[in-house]
Formats: C-alpha cells, structure tokens, sequence
C-alpha cells in the first residue's frame, strides 16, 4: 500500500531515535507489517467481493439488476434469471429510516435527560442498562422479536382493521432495528452533550432561562453535529443488520408502500440465500448485493466519522484528534452553530415565566419518560427470555450433543417422566429417546471464538503498538482510517469473504490470494527495515524508502505470479488431491471471520490506552537508554495492559453472539467437535435455526441456549465493569 | 462513572440468576438401553471402518435423517458419524456436486443442468429414493374441527390471491354445513428454494392452466408480488402458521402431523376428496411406479418417478419422493459408509422407522428395486 510523501513520523516532542540494533528493527517492521496488513486485508476483502461481483455486475443491464426488484435466480422456465435488487435496498433504506425516526428522537431526549437532569445515581443505572441492551446478540434479538413484538405488532394491525401478517414484515423489522441502535444513539449522543462545555450552561442558567430551555437552546444546538454523527453511525448498523431482520421481515422480495407490508433486505437475502445458490451467477449476484450494502454503509460511516472531526476540532471541547475522514460540505455546515447565541438569538428571559416553568416540568417528564422507553426493552427481552428459557435449562443441554428431535408427543411424555409420572419415552423402533443437548455447539462456539481471539489479538495488539508510536504520520493515519471503516463493515459482507476465501475455494486458490498480499507487504516491509538498519536516524520515514518500498511490493506480487506454476507444482506435490479440493464448511473460515471483525475492537481499544500512558513515562524510559522496542514492551504495554484486556473481552462478548458470518462458514454439526477444521456446530446458530423449528423440543432448547447466550454476554460485560470501570459502550464502538 | 459495588450487586444478580436457572428440576437419569430395540424387522449392517462424513439438504427428511444417522452411528458401533444439516434440496445438490457433501438429500431430482455439471464434477449420480411424503395444505382457523376439503384449482386460487376470503362461496361448496369465518385468508409461501414448493407447483400446474402460465413449476416459483408471506424452510412456513391465525400454507405431511395441525383434504384426479396418510401415499406411488416416466427430470435417471395427480380413488394427489443423490463412484472407507448406510435406511428396518415417523415406507417392490441400484454403486478401495 502506498501513501503520499510524508514528514518524520515522530510527534515533536519524541526523543531522537536511539541507536537501530536489529532486533528493534525486527521488533518496529513486526508492528509496521501488522499495521499494514490490515490495509491488506480491507483491501482484499474489497478485491475479493469486486473480482467475485463482477460477472453480475458487468451484465447489470441484462439483469436489469438496479432498474427493477424482480429477483428470478430460477425462473421456470428455464429463461435468463433476473436479479432485480431493488426492492432488497427499499426494504433495506425503509427499515433504517423506520428505526431512525423512532431511535433518533428517543436516543437523544434519554442522552439528554441523562446528561442534563438526572441525578448521578439514575445516570448510573441506566448508564448500565444502556449497556447491557447493546451487548445483546442479535439473533437474541430477533428471537425475541418473533415470538413477543410480532405478536404485539399483530395484535396492533388488528386494531385498525389490517391484514393479517403474524405481525411480521417492515415495520416489525423496523421496530427491532429501533430497539437495537437506540443504544448507541445514546451513548453517543450522551457523550457529546457532556462535551458542551459548562460555561455555556451556566451562561444560560444565570439568564433566567430553565433546565428544558438550556437543553432546547444551548446544549442540544451545541451538540448537533455530534448527534448527526451519532445517527450516521447507528444508520450504519441498522443497514448492515442481518439476523435480526430475517427473522421478522417476511422474506418478501417486494416494494410495497403499505405500513403492514411485507419485504426483505439485501444482508436477510444474502443470509437465507447464498448457500444454496448453485449458478455462477447467481451467486455472483448475491455478492453483488454485499457490495452495495458495503458501499452504502461505507459512506454513512465516512459521512459520520467527518461530522465527529468537526465536532471535535470545534471551539473548547476536547483536544483535537487526529482528523480521519475527508472534510465534506455539509459537515462544515452542519458544524457551524457551535455558537448557540448567534443562532437563536439572545436568551429566552421574554417569555412568561409561569409557562416556561410548566413547559420545564412537561419536558422533563417527557425526557424521563424516554429514556424510560429506552431501556424498558431491557427488561422485556431480558424478562421474556428468562421466563420461557429458564427452565429449558437443565443439565443435557450441556452434557448432550445435538440430537434426533423428540416428537411433541415423545416430548411431553419426557417431560412428564422427569416429574416422576410416566415411563421415559421410547423411539419409532423402541428404544429409549435420546433427548439432545447443545453441548457440542456451545463448544463449538468456544473453540470458533477462542481460535478468533488467538488470530486476532497478535495482529490487533501489534497494529496498535505501531498506530501508538507512528502517531500521526500518513500511513499510519490511512491505516488508522481503514480499521475503523473496518469496524463497520457489516458481518455478513465479513462472512461473505471468509466464504469466497475458505469454504468455497480451494487450498491452491487461497494459497494464490494470500500469495498475493503477503509477498507485496513482505517486499514494502522488507526494504524499510533495510532502510533503518542502514540509515537508522531518518531510516524507514525517509520519501525515498517508502517510494523504494512500494516498488519493492509491486515487484514482489510480480514474483509471485512468475513463480505461480511453481507453486502449483509444488502444493500439488505436497498436499496431493486436497490441494485443488474444495474446503467446505470449516471451523477456521468462521474464527477468520471473527478474527475480522474483533481486529477493529481491539485496535483501537489498545491504541486508545496506550495513548493515555504519559509521555513523561515514555521520557523517562527514553532517558534510561531504553529503546522503543523496550520502552514499549516494558513500559507502555503494562501500563495500558488493563485497558487492552478490556478491549479484549469487549471484542470477545461482540463476536460470542455473532450468527451471520458463521451462517455462511462454519457449516454446524450434530458431533462433539474435535477440530476446527472440519463442520462444527456453534450456539447461536443453534438459536437461530431451533427457534424457528415446529417441534416443541428444539424450541425450548432455542429458549434455553438463549438463556445460556445472553448469560454469558452479559456476565462478560458486568465482569468487564468490574475490572475496568468504564462505560463500556463507549469503547466499544468502533468510531 | 461507575460504581464497583453496584456492577457487583449486578454480577452475583446475575450469577444468581444463571444458579438458579441451571438448578435441575429433577436430574433423572434416562434409562440405558444398548441392545437390540424392540420388535419389527433387523438388518443387520456389515462391519465398517470409522468414517466421518458430512451431508447436508432437503429439510423435509432430516426428522428421519437424524434419527437413521443416530441409530447407524450405535450399529457401526460407533464407528460410522455422519452429520446431516438440513439446508434446502438445493444445497443438498450442490453441496454434493461440489463433493463438500458425501451425499446429498432432494426432494427433486437433479435437473439436466445440475446433472451436467455434477457429470463434470465427478461423473454420474445415482438416485435413491428414501422416503414417499405428501405435501398439504396446512391452515390455522379457530373454531372450524371438521378437515377443509379443497381442490386443485381451489389452492391454486387461494395460492394466486384470486380467492381471499374463509368463507368465499367456491370453498363453501366443497365444504357443505361448514360454519367458515369471515376472515383474510394469508397465503404463507417458502422463501427459499424447496422441493415441497416443486411438488406443490408441480400438482397446481397439471390441474390449472391458468396456474400453469401464471407460475409454473419450480422449486422457487414466482408468486403473485404482494400476496401472503414468506417464511424460510419448512420449519418457519409451520412455526408461522401456528401463530396466525387464517394464514395457510403448504408443508409436509409430517410436519403437520408431528404438529397435530390442521390441514386438508384434497380432491384428487378421480374426484374423490382424500386426506393424506400413509394408505393414500403408498397408494399414489403404487399407481405411479409402472409407469415410464416422460417429463424431466424425472426421466433423466433410474428409481425416479413423478406422484403427484396419480390416478385411483385412493390415491392422495400431492405426494412426491425425496432422494438421496451420490456420484456413482465411491471411494474409500467413507464411500463405502455412505452406500451402507443407505441400504440400511432404505431396508425394512429402516422404513419401519420412517413409517413410525409419519412418512411413508417404500413399497416393497421398490425397496428391491433400490438395493439393487446400491449395488450397482462403484466402490474404489
């Protein structure tokens, strides 16, 4: 990857580098090639969804693929499909703006009321319930979602007289999305409001004007940019949602104004569909598909992340960040009423005062009671679940594989039989039932996770070190912009890579694709170490190593493709028949995939805390003859170590509920798993398809792993709290 | 911001409430019982070697799948896992055609396209016929006991939204003295690719022509844009009728018998208004097994024949075979794993099984007919 010519990389104030020995050139190209790989890896990942996009893309005419939403990938009659994709973007924008338009307004009155008007302690709790609702995987949700709001919805149509849709379809889907963002609004927008400096607020106060007066004229003026900010971003999640959505949309591919309608989404139609699409192209089409909606939350993302910088290079509110995002026009005007008085005119001290006061007392109410919606979802979801899992909990859901399902007849008998009041049930052929458990999924789901944290922390840890000590040169900013865009990608175009790359390919062809990435940073890397070994004062910053190096990296892929036959011979010699043999569902595709998206988390978590570690340590270190590599060992790194296990668990408790990325990798098992390199079985995936299944059986043990699920999310929050003490949402967002 | 005492209060909350919900209500131990299960016929299954495979397709067999893959796994003892997850007829094809599967479970046979490409993958496919199922029209409607009759053209009707109504007047006269709700009727369709929507469309086509024209058969047929809902797999099609009432849908005979859900009878080709079980099932494939098959794809390979609108007076019009598809080619322990297992589940222990199951057992003569076709498997050391 290249980057423009570029000033010394060190911040001013660093101590001049101290002598290059080679292990702390080794030690500095480890961290520079962790960074950079993650550039390697966006833009695989980019490369990978165009290469595979690209023969629906180019026939887009033919297709008549964004001119219509007919989506025929097997017509009848054996004619040319169709694959209109319009109606997965409607049902895609519909069910965002629905969630916005309810979360926006809800999330900013409760981050108001929070800020503003509750007392520390109220502020503590919801602080704490906010969080929990945004640790709640979302196949939890949509389970919920199925079985209490689409109910709850339905019940509502039949008030006015609409058709009956189980209450499931846009709005529902809608609804779900709300209750999923709202808590990042929140927090969020919580965060800006206690940006707006005091003197402000009490300016306004010492005028005469009220609490709501301050919060309507002063603080929410003042924090606007930031809660646009706030909105672009959760709009990002709201777009990329996949399980949740699927579960309650209606899987219609229709464009359908009616409130009651029926729809899907583009990340609900890829997950039901990519697995059994057989045709090249229609494959290639649903590929397609990521790739819109990547693009599309891309540039919410940039469009937010731009606000942010604006908001915080504004007069007085924090020291200014590094900038991420290009400036665009609208955030330079949606920044300007930082000024509250030039915008609204002098205080309100002209109205009445009686009707301001009852206006004050309405409006704090109205504020508390949002924030009270905010979090009555909580208990619902929490509640619900827990009445209907609790007891679906007993010992064979852990100790038992995944087994037959017992037919509601065998079930009951089961059942009965474990109040002592009937013989225990016997199979079609006579034989005792076995009743299965979930015990090889939930350790499935451990090794899939634990093989994604031994991925991803080494490369997270080592790419924060370099973002951490390169600070603010450009390559550094590039790949700092990078990884948080990584951050928001949805999990599903995540688990569409991890797909195209490690199930359906095949060793020879993965081999070429990382081939490929790894000889070109190998070549960059290589020629800025040699740089610093020989010239270690200007080294690997100078214009010249880094011009040098990307021709190195360009001659390096060069070198791989003359010697590609070779290493065909080669794998073919070596691995025999599996070289060229499809991989299949495997364990590894799914931990790469998480990998993926815990990478962002733990980056910058970890660049976050070592920032924080005081210069004057880092001088010190510098003044005992330390050298980088063992100032940052011995020093930087144990001093932020809290901070970056808490970053750690932050990206475990994110991903332990994951479902869509696994949908399309890790294949799910009946077995106890022994390897993650065959079929293995996962929790949520277990949810997702028991919860939807007719036999009683497997619907309480979805009831029950969701129990087990949202225990150990929520357990690994509040244990996070414990140790770190900070709010959690607020780290963990990948803005 | 935060208080440890309070996250603390929150955690033994929480550690409570895990405690608590993992207390077992009474930890019994089930019964063990290795021997040989009760009566009905044996098969005994030849020594095999350990084998782990994969396989993955139709949902409407992976009820019985589950239960032959655990009852194989204890008569090989132990040796023979095979892991099958219902992922659609369409992945079972594709999934074997690209040998990530050691075979492949279908509700349809292999149209000529796949079967080209699977001859280019790794040569000619064997068929299997596993088990006979229905398809019926699954409904939730309080208040009305008494099974609904319906006609082709009536689902077809129902199906395309040109009847919307419990009590529209065509389904009235099929159903004299019935007291039918005032009601939106809710057509539930599948979203994904399904050989119970190829065997539904399939029926609807041979006896409507407007149907025919309008549709068509397919495993993912065009349905009317805004008419009813879609649901994914089987499982979500019967779990969404449950919870609505009025809605309707097509699923199979065992999932809605396994359910104890309503559904109805259908007039079949000979005017008689039959229900599905087992006798009714049996009878349409014993009707349809002679004859020479002539439509694709059921003529493009052996053991496949098309049930659906079969002739006899007793014959359930809806019915279809679901197949188990393998390259005819087998190697290795692994090849030889599959093959067995399939005689097994297709010998009379087996389909006694799948009988008790809800599905209906091969006819005798076709259970010959298959095991010969097994044999015919090639099996490479």
């Amino acid at each position: 990857m290249t980057a423009p010519a570029a000033p010394p990389t060190d911040p001013p104030a660093a101590p001049p580098r101290p002598r290059s020995a080679l292990p702390e050139v080794v030690f500095q190209g480890l961290t520079r090639a962790a960074g950079l790989s993650v550039l390697v890896l966006v833009g695989g990942l980019v490369l990978v969804l165009l290469v595979q996009a690209w023969p629906a893309l180019s026939r887009a005419g033919e297709y008549r693929m964004f001119t219509s939403s007919d989506w025929v990938p097997k017509p009848a009659d054996g004619s040319a499909p169709r694959f209109g994709v319009l109606a997965f973007i409607y049902g895609t924008v519909v069910t965002s703006v629905i969630a916005m338009l309810i979360a926006v307004p809800l999330g900013v009155a409760s981050a108001a009321y929070l800020s503003e008007i509750a007392r520390p302690r109220t502020r503590k709790v919801a602080a704490f319930l906010i969080e929990l609702l945004a640790a709640i995987p979302s196949v939890v949700y949509g389970f919920w979602g199925l079985f209490f709001l689409a109910p709850v919805v339905q019940a509502a149509f039949n008030l006015v007289g609409g058709p009956n849709t189980g209450g499931n379809g846009v709005l529902s889907a809608g609804l779900i999305l709300a209750i999923m963002v709202l808590p990042y609004i929140t927090a969020i927008s919580y965060d800006v409001c206690q940006a707006v400096p005091r003197s402000q607020r009490e300016g306004s106060l010492a005028l005469g004007a009220t609490r709501w007066q301050t919060i309507r004229n002063v603080v929410l003026p003042y924090a606007r940019p930031g809660i646009i900010a706030a909105s672009f971003l959760a709009l990002g999640r709201a777009l990329g949602e996949t399980m949740a959505v699927t579960m309650l949309i209606g899987n219609q591919a229709v464009i359908d104004p009616s409130p009651f309608a029926l729809g899907d989404s583009i990340a609900s139609r890829i997950a039901n569909q990519l697995n059994e699409a057989d045709a090249p192209e229609f494959r290639s089409a649903l590929i397609a598909l990521a790739l819109v909606l990547m693009a599309t939350t891309a540039a919410f993302n940039v469009l937010a992340r731009a606000l942010l910088t604006r908001l915080n290079r504004g007069p007085k509110v924090r020291p200014a960040r590094p900038s991420g995002g290009p400036v665009t026009a609208a955030s330079v005007t949606a920044a300007r009423p930082a000024d509250p008085t030039l915008v609204n005119g002098p205080p309100p001290a002209a109205r009445p005062r009686n009707n301001a006061q009852v206006w004050d007392k309405v409006m704090t109410r109205v504020l508390a009671g949002s924030l009270l919606a905010t979090v009555i979802p909580l208990f619902l979801i929490l509640g619900y679940i827990t009445v209907r899992g609790a007891g679906a909990v007993g010992p064979s859901l852990f100790t038992e594989r995944s087994g037959p399902p017992l037919d509601d007849a065998q079930y009951g008998q089961y059942q009965k039989w474990q109040q002592g009041e009937a013989e225990y049930p016997r199979n079609q052929i006579g034989r005792p039932v076995r009743r299965g458990g979930l015990g090889n999924a939930m350790l499935g789901s451990l090794m899939i996770v634990g093989a994604a944290t031994a991925l991803a922390v080494p490369l997270g840890l080592l790419a924060a070190i370099y973002l951490a000590e390169a600070r603010k040169s450009p390559t550094a900013n590039v790949v700092r912009f990078v990884t948080e865009q990584l951050g928001g990608v949805p999990s599903i175009v995540i688990g569409i890579f991890a797909y195209v790359l490690l199930v359906n390919s095949t060793l020879q062809a993965t081999a070429h694709i990382v081939g490929y990435g790894a000889s070109a940073l190998a070549g960059y890397v290589l020629v800025l170490l040699a740089a610093a070994l020989i010239d270690p004062k200007a080294g690997a910053s100078s214009p010249a190593a880094r011009a040098l190096g990307t021709l190195a990296a360009v001659l390096a892929a060069g070198a791989w493709y003359a010697a590609s036959g070779a290493v065909d011979r080669a794998g073919a010699a070596a691995f025999g028949p599996s070289w060229t043999a499809q991989f299949g569902f495997n364990g590894w595709a799914g931990a790469f995939a998480l990998a993926v998206m815990m990478i962002p988390i733990i980056v910058r978590s970890a660049e976050e805390s070592m920032k924080l570690v005081p210069e004057s340590i880092r001088q010190a270190s510098y003044a005992l003859g330390g050298s980088r590599m063992q100032t940052t060992l011995r020093v930087v790194l144990p001093a932020s170590l809290p901070a970056v296990v808490t970053g750690i668990f932050l990206a475990v408790g994110r991903i332990a509920g994951e479902t869509a990325p696994l949908l399309l990798t890790a294949g799910g098992s009946d077995f106890w798993p022994s390897s993650p390199s065959s079929q293995t079985p996962y929790l949520p995936g277990s949810i997702f398809s028991y919860s939807r299944s007719q036999f009683a059986d497997w619907r309480d043990q979805a009831w029950g792993a969701a129990v087990v699920l949202l225990s150990v999310v929520m357990l690994l929050n509040v244990g996070i709290r414990l140790v770190a003490g900070k709010r959690v949402v607020a780290a963990s967002r990948a803005d | 911001m935060t208080s440890p005492r309070l996250s603390l209060a929150a955690a033994l909350v929480a550690a409570a409430a895990l405690l608590l919900a993992l207390q077992p209500g009474c930890a019994k131990t089930p019964p063990t019982d290795t021997g040989p299960a009760g009566d009905g016929p044996k098969v005994e299954v030849p020594a095999l070697e350990k084998a782990d495979l994969n396989a993955h397709g139709s949902t409407f067999v992976e009820p019985i799948m589950k239960l032959w893959t655990e009852e194989f796994l204890g008569k090989t003892g132990d040796k023979v896992r095979i892991n099958y997850q219902g992922g659609g007829s369409g992945a079972g094809v594709t999934n074997m055609t690209n040998k990530l599967s050691a075979f492949g479970c279908s509700d349809l046979p292999m149209n000529k396209k796949q079967s080209d490409a699977a001859e280019a993958a790794g040569g000619p496919v064997a068929h299997v016929p596993l088990v006979i199922g229905a398809v019926v029209p699954m409904y939730k409607l309080d208040g009305v006991d008494k099974p609904l009759v319906f006609s082709g053209p009536l689902l077809a009707d129902i199906f395309t939204g040109k009847v919307t109504r419990w009590n529209d007047p065509k389904l009235a006269a099929l159903n004299p003295g019935v007291a039918l709700p005032d009601l939106d009727i809710q057509p539930v369709f599948r979203s994904d690719p399904s050989g119970t929507a190829a065997i539904f469309s399939d029926y609807l086509c041979k006896v409507d022509d407007g149907f025919r024209a309008a549709v068509g058969t397919s495993t993912t047929p065009v349905w009317p844009k805004g008419l009813g809902t879609a649901q994914n797999k089987t499982d979500g099609v019967a779990g969404y009728i449950d919870r609505s009432p009025g809605s309707i849908g097509f699923v199979e005979l065992t999932f809605a018998l396994d359910k104890k859900a309503k559904f109805g009878a259908v007039v079949n080709a000979a005017g008689k208004p039959v229900l599905a079980d087992a006798a009714s099932i049996t009878a349409a494939a014993a009707a349809s097994l002679g004859q020479k098959q002539t439509a694709e794809p059921y003529s493009l390979h052996e053991l496949t024949y098309n049930l659906t609108n079969a002739a006899g007076d007793g014959s359930y019009p809806i019915s279809g075979m679901s197949f188990a598809v393998l390259y005819q080619k087998q190697a290795g322990a692994k090849g030889r794993a599959v093959v067995e297992f399939l005689k097994w589940a297709t010998s009379a222990e087996g389909q006694k099984m799948s009988a008790a199951r809800n599905y209906a057992p091969l006819p005798d003569d076709l259970q010959k007919l298959v095991k010969a076709r097994l044999d015919g498997v090639e099996l490479t050391p």
